[in-house]
């Protein structure tokens, strides 16, 4: 279900399991970017852009030395917008919900005004 | 060095607010889990715009935009006052818009717009490039030349009679417009995403630089301890089993790094704001067009012949995102400018800055100009009213339009008046009496009071018949045109 949440915490996740962001909001008449830094606990971090991320997925491969992950991504309004953000851990062909929620994947719709920003955060900690 | 003093000055510029906040924001309660205490401050420190104004917006600028299209096509090229809509017409939010009606005033009749786009490729549609549209005149008339040629006792019996013969659909217009999208034309996001987004990218990269490694990754952190101590980052920080002293420990590292992340939120759009790019969509709606129209008026003989127009629009201003990326802003098309520690995003940043204190303070009043061209061919038609003694034969004929009209605000104070001037002309090409060359021109003065334009038009006409409806005829060549206020 759509809401216009800003954070996602995925728990417990085995190594060799796949994060995907996608981002959409820019349409004819309206210009939304997204920028994501990934930040793993051990290792290089990662830059995903607006052609990455929109309309995506860009996948980020989630290994198991790494810890943690920390994904900030930032949304930009150049005009009024709504972006839709969705993400899912994917391991062996099965999503693996988010922690808490009854749904197997996050998704959130964010209305923006020209000239904001919005965040959204995820955190994966690795098993 | 740079780019060192612009991150310190962000710090400051953002440290008072952010302090402020962590006065006025409630701390992570008992009854709130990590994630949600979280939420909560981004929630709060970062709200999102509300939808249903952003929406109700969109409808209103949809149905502006269809009115001035709809005042267009009533109108005409020779009228005078139209180049107050002509020139300022966004097709990009006038597309699309499903079927609605329109009343002109008496003299112009009744037309009813349906939009026929479901007709088209759903890539045009989608695009907002392409528009199907049917016109529908609900009170078409005879045409006023036959009407004429009956005698002046039967005249009007005539013309009732006639009337009564015209269908529902006697008077129809179908019309396409196709704009062209580009870099140079048109204001379709979707096509500019690819110049703008590295800007954007480029900004928020700025706005990192002000943050320590430790506050980016301060939430991470946090999760991964809960997580490996086995805590559940979902449930009441009260519930967690752990001492008081832990309890009230994770509290407050929450309420940190959510400020924290929130305040990376506010340095994107201080650096948007400091660079100008919180503007950009100031400059594409100063795009230029180049529209391609082709139209064809079904009609009944009675109304008179049906005709086939083929027209190309050019609408532009000087001073646009075009203009901008061809003269100052050549740096910010490099893909580096993504990269907020090259000197690309410097040089793009410094650039624009430039261009929007030299042109951007009055952008939305700076002169628009269009220079239209069509080539129309009018059918032949023929009456026969024997009993009558009328006897009318209108030959086919072909001519060509152009038109050339500028406009601009008289100040930069909302609703300080407007001034347009057209000049029209319209060649007789087939060379014979019934189709003279026709050149108009008219200086309209606009104002605005309350919810409506106030037009004020001088109008010049070669020969009187082509003054139009005017309101006082002041010489043979001259008149003036004023619309009065609808109630």
């Amino acid at each position: 279900m759509a809401n216009d949440a800003r954070v996602a915490i995925w728990s417990n996740v085995p190594g060799g399991a796949q994060l995907r962001i996608s981002v959409t909001g820019t349409t004819s008449t309206s210009l939304v970017t997204a920028k994501a830094l990934v930040l793993p606990g051990n290792g290089e971090k990662q830059r995903l852009t607006d052609t990455d991320l929109q309309p995506g997925p860009a996948a980020v491969s989630l290994v198991k030395s790494a810890r943690r992950y920390t994904v900030l991504l930032d949304v930009v309004y150049t005009t009024d917008g709504t972006a839709e953000v969705t993400a899912e851990v994917v391991a062996g062909g099965n999503r693996i919900p988010p922690d808490g929620s009854a749904d197997d994947h996050f998704e959130s719709t964010l209305t923006g005004s020209k000239g904001q920003s919005l965040p959204v955060t995820f955190v994966v900690v690795m098993a | 060095m740079y780019s060192r003093i612009v991150t310190a000055l962000l710090c400051l510029a953002f440290a008072a607010p952010l302090a402020l906040a962590q006065e006025t924001l409630e701390p992570c309660a008992d009854s709130e889990g990590i994630q949600g205490c979280y939420e909560r401050i981004l929630q709060v420190m970062t709200p999102a715009a509300a939808k249903t104004a952003d929406a109700a917006a969109t409808e209103t600028q949809l149905k502006a935009g269809v009115d001035e299209e709809l005042k267009v096509a009533e109108t005409g090229a020779d009228s005078g006052g139209a180049a107050t809509a002509a020139t300022m017409n966004d097709l990009a939010q006038l597309l699309n818009a499903l079927g609605l009606v329109s009343s002109g005033d008496g003299a112009e009749g009744s037309k009813l717009a349906v939009d026929l786009n479901f007709l088209l490729p759903v890539q045009d549609v989608d695009n907002h490039n392409a528009q199907l549209k049917g016109i529908i005149n609900t009170e078409a008339e005879p045409l006023d030349q036959l009407v004429q040629a009956f005698g002046e006792d039967v005249r009007a019996t005539r013309k009732d009679s006639l009337q009564k013969d015209i269908r529902a659909v006697g008077d129809a217009q179908l019309s396409f417009t196709w704009s062209l999208v580009n870099s140079r034309f048109g204001r379709d996001y979707s096509v500019l995403r690819k110049s703008i987004a590295p800007l954007n990218e480029g900004a928020v990269g700025r706005a990192y630089e002000a943050v320590t490694d430790e506050s980016r990754e301060a939430f991470g952190v946090l999760v991964e301890k809960a997580a490996r101590a086995g805590l559940s980052t979902t449930a009441p920080i009260s519930e967690l089993s752990i001492s008081d002293d832990e309890k009230k420990q994770y509290r407050a590292d929450t309420f940190k790094a959510a400020v924290d992340r929130a305040e990376i939120s506010k340095g994107i759009e201080a650096e948007l704001d400091r660079t100008r790019m919180n503007r950009l969509a100031d400059l594409v709606e100063q795009q230029p067009q180049l529209l391609f129209t082709l139209e064809h008026d079904f009609r009944d003989e009675i109304v008179g012949p049906e005709t086939t127009k083929a027209r190309v629009t050019w609408e532009f201003t000087r001073r646009n995102f075009g203009d901008f990326l061809r003269s100052k802003g050549k740096a910010c098309a490099d893909p580096g400018v993504a990269d907020s520690t090259s000197a690309k995003y410097d040089t793009c940043v410094n650039a624009l800055q430039s261009y929007m204190t030299a042109y951007g303070v009055d952008l939305e009043h700076q002169p628009r100009f269009k220079i239209e061209a069509s080539f129309k061919r009018v059918d032949a038609v023929t009456y026969s009213f024997p009993d009558d003694g009328v006897d009318l034969a209108l030959p086919k004929h072909d001519r060509w339009e152009v038109t050339v009209a500028a406009g601009r605000p008289l100040s930069s104070v909302t609703n300080g008046g407007r001034l347009d001037l057209q000049l029209s002309y319209d060649s007789n090409l087939d060379n014979d009496d019934t189709n003279k060359e026709r050149v108009t021109a008219s200086l309209t003065y606009t104002r605005r009071v309350g919810d409506m334009d106030l037009p004020f038009s001088i109008v010049y006409a070669n020969k009187d018949e082509f003054l139009g409806e005017v309101d006082h005829q002041i010489s043979m060549n001259f008149g003036l045109k004023f619309r009065q206020p609808k109630n």
